[in-house]
């Protein structure tokens, strides 16, 4: 999955997280690079509370962040788990990197919607 | 400081009225946007489900509020509502019924006259690339484009450039609001 700092991302994570337990299959979290050490171990601690073995990964120099979740949705044959942001007024704004990441998806995208959110 | 109340009439002869939002006006306010047309939403918002609806009013609410009343029921409603980096985005809706009649336009320019009074200084929103007649609106308030992708551009306003007096587009009643538009002002 895509993880980066909002709400709607860690939300999205943990929905990500019931998804793999029931499969009894690990998670790459691709982290955005804002994503500090810190979330990076949240991210790998969540996974533990749920029995889920999560790998973190992080975009090298030069790349972006959806190449990355790309690259290892194509890589594990799986499919991917976004969050679209939210904004101040709850519009829901996908931006440039989720589109380009819909439109060139290498399989199945769930697009997560939070159900607390209006 | 309340913002006094301005008076006119649309361009189907309606006696409008726009005001600050008042708390008490929170049921006629719902009610609005629980008979909007569900085509007109854009980007996620408003919301369908009345839980959800009940819920986003109070968000935009903590905001800069400015309502069009018409005979005893609210029609439209504007709001910049604060965010995290400390400047306010804007939301406006105008009921499908009273579209197209100058409501919009009167509408956008009292919220952001408030909200200088109020202190705001930015002012940003986001807008789908395919709504031509909203981009018209806030460019004649002075929204100026700052990000565009394929599907939602970003629109952003220094309140101090704002021009003081008067609706955007010459006459009361001139400014170009839409028949019908995706977003819904």
């Amino acid at each position: 999955m895509w993880l980066d700092n909002s709400p709607w991302s860690w939300e999205a994570l943990g929905y990500a997280l019931q998804l793999a337990r029931a499969r009894r299959v690990g998670l790459v979290a691709v982290c955005d690079p804002g994503l500090s050490p810190q979330d990076r171990d949240r991210a790998v601690a969540e996974g533990a509370a749920w029995n889920v073995d999560v790998e973190v990964r992080v975009p090298p120099p030069g790349s972006r962040t959806e190449w990355e979740v790309w690259r290892a949705g194509g890589e594990e044959g799986a499919e991917v788990v976004v969050a679209p942001r939210r904004t101040a007024t709850r519009k829901v704004v996908f931006g440039a990197g989720l589109v380009w990441l819909l439109t060139n998806a290498p399989g199945p995208v769930v697009v997560y919607r939070s159900p607390k959110e209006p | 400081m309340s913002m006094p109340a301005a008076a006119f009439w649309d361009r189907m002869g309606r006696p409008v009225q726009l005001g600050e939002y008042r708390p008490e006006e929170r049921g006629l306010l719902v009610a609005m946007y629980r008979a909007f047309d569900p085509d007109q939403r854009a980007q996620g918002i408003p919301p369908l489900h009345p839980l959800r609806l009940a819920e986003w009013v109070e968000v935009l609410t903590e905001g800069v509020n400015v309502v069009a009343r018409c005979e005893g029921r609210v029609v439209g409603h504007a709001a910049l509502v604060p965010d995290r980096a400390g400047s306010h985005e804007l939301a406006i809706f105008v009921h499908q019924d009273y579209q197209g009649a100058g409501i919009g336009s009167r509408l956008l320019q009292a919220l952001l006259e408030l909200g200088r009074a109020r202190g705001v200084r930015h002012v940003w929103l986001t807008v789908e690339p395919w709504n031509a007649r909203a981009q018209a609106l806030y460019r004649r308030v002075g929204f100026q484009r700052s990000a565009a992708d394929p599907w939602e551009e970003v629109w952003e306003l220094e309140l101090g450039e704002l021009p003081v007096t008067g609706p955007p587009g010459g006459t009361p009643d001139s400014g170009a609001s839409p028949e019908r538009s995706p977003g819904g002002w």
